[in-house]
């Protein structure tokens, strides 16, 4: 699938159209998860697309999918609005609100959703829970702790050793040369 | 926590970082020791968190709303007239991320990869200009409510409540007649390309069966409410704690539409708090006829199963259930 964000960097309005098709949902979907309510995460989709094309010009798809850059723009944007709030997201309240209807998942994400939950696979479920929790819900770690009854410490070690091991598996020779045949 | 040697001590920080963020203090030590270990790889553990939501959102990507992405689009052409100079983004600082210098990619020097070129030393996203806004005060829609202050997260989720929805239920057939099953699969998916009979893994009423021969197993017969879904449903869990191993069986359970709603287990353990039940998996039922067998995946393991429920839930699953939705429970004596 043909990068879309050096296009973006060039101004293409149709490329801008074509990222908002294929990342809407991506965006979207963790903006949903992380924030606290139906505007604040129209709030965040528009800050992380704002970021996207602000930094589309950096994107180089021999360093990674651009469905990774797009993720890591949005968790980072996620993070720091959640610290910037006092109270914590209310998650299932909101992913309720509106019924539930599956987008279509780009061939592009597809590729590395599977990586990502080829590397789940291989964590401890304790660990996995953790990075779950924390990664696509938007847990902190005392929150972790009190909801699923492990000592802070241990969700700490479970985060970080979990988040070494997605780490090194997505570094592997398989997973890099998936992506190199994505990027072309 | 504060771990023994600075290059754990790094890990430890740049993990924090890709997950929950830093305070100012801990942006200031990591900064410090980003000096110290100039080629640690920054960036792999925002990367492999980024990688973490995209697997979580698989399958689910909720649509993103008309109005909002024409919003989007509208807003796109102004950003990108206000981009910084190529020669300016380089060299600017994000206000609450550390100017790491970019470390080499350890995949482009210790992998050959012969027909792909080779990975550039920088990664991308790190310098990536990142211009916090401030946040607007959201009012959430009048049909969302807001959750009550961690720790009390979501609703209580007492085994009381379960105990007592369980107690308004329409009992089960008294007597659970184990008929000899008709199996249909459930869990795991079949592969498309099955492998030689003599290799294949046992389908899960084998292993049900098998599990139930061993010692330690317990059985007991669920029992169904008044949810539609579970209208004369019937079957059993086994469980075997030693090997924190089971399945559970289902007759006439109601076939799930799973674009549109899954099927969740919920196990209380004894040794864990009443709120929080561990959660045994999704699955879905494919038929409504013959019998299903589904094997637990438990999350977390579990001490003393003290009641088994199955709820329905969102695709996916959820974190904490709202318990609308009960469909079975069964309750291991003692």
């Amino acid at each position: 699938m043909a990068p879309l964000l050096p296009r973006v960097a060039s101004g293409d309005r149709a490329a801008i159209r074509e990222a908002i098709a294929r990342y809407g949902g991506l965006v979207w979907s963790l903006a949903r998860r992380g924030s606290s309510g139906e505007s604040d995460a129209e709030d965040a989709a528009q800050e992380i697309f704002l970021d996207v094309w602000r930094s589309a010009g950096r994107y180089d798809p021999r360093l990674g999918s651009e469905a990774t850059f797009v993720a890591t723009i949005a968790r980072r944007r996620l993070v720091d609005r959640r610290r910037q709030r006092s109270r914590r997201p209310a998650t299932e309240e909101l992913v309720d609100a509106t019924p539930a209807q599956a987008d279509t998942m780009p061939p592009e994400l597809g590729a590395e959703a599977a990586l990502a939950a080829r590397a789940l696979d291989q964590l401890r479920p304790e660990q996995r829970q953790v990075l779950i929790l924390t990664a696509c819900h938007g847990l902190s770690h005392e929150e972790v702790a009190s909801s699923t009854g492990m000592p802070l410490g241990t969700v700490k070690a479970h985060a970080r050793r979990g988040l070494l091991r997605i780490r090194e598996v997505l570094a592997e020779p398989g997973a890099a040369l998936a992506r190199m045949e994505e990027a072309r | 926590m504060t771990t023994g040697s600075p290059r754990e001590r790094l890990y430890e920080l740049l993990a924090d970082r890709a997950l929950v963020g830093l305070g100012p203090a801990e942006e200031s030590e990591l900064e410090a020791l980003l000096r110290q270990h100039p080629g640690a790889d920054v960036e792999g553990f925002e990367e492999a968190a980024a990688a973490i939501a995209i697997a979580s959102v698989t399958g689910a990507l909720d649509p993103l709303p008309p109005k909002l992405a024409a919003k989007i689009e509208e807003d796109a052409g102004p950003a990108l007239a206000k981009r910084p100079p190529k020669h300016l983004v380089e060299t600017y600082v994000m206000p609450d991320r550390p100017a790491a210098p970019a470390p080499p990619r350890p995949l482009a020097t210790t992998v050959p990869m012969p027909d792909a070129p080779a990975l550039p030393a920088a990664r991308q996203v790190q310098s990536a200009p990142i211009h916090v806004q401030p946040a607007r005060i959201a009012q959430p829609p009048s049909n969302v409510v807001p959750l009550a202050a961690a720790p009390s997260r979501g609703r209580a989720f007492a085994i009381a409540g379960w105990v007592a929805a369980a107690a308004c239920l329409v009992l089960a057939v008294g007597a659970f007649v184990l008929k000899k099953p008709t199996i249909v699969t459930v869990a795991p998916p079949a592969t498309s390309a099955p492998p030689p009979v003599d290799t294949a893994p046992p389908p899960p009423a084998k292993l049900r069966e098998q599990l139930l021969a061993e010692v330690g197993t317990t059985r007991v017969a669920w029992s169904s409410t008044k949810d539609p879904a579970a209208k004369g449903a019937s079957g059993d869990v086994v469980w075997n704690a030693a090997e924190q191993r089971g399945y559970m069986l289902f007759r006439g359970l109601a076939k799930n539409d799973p674009s549109a709603w899954q099927y969740q287990l919920w196990i209380f353990d004894k040794a864990r708090d009443d709120k929080y039940p561990v959660d045994g998996g999704v699955f879905d039922v494919d038929a409504s006829t013959g019998d299903v067998v589904v094997p637990i995946r438990a999350k977390l393991p579990v001490a003393e199963a003290a009641l088994f429920a199955v709820t329905v839930e969102k695709p996916g699953g959820v974190v904490v259930s709202k318990r609308e939705r009960i469909v079975v429970t069964a309750k291991p004596s003692g």
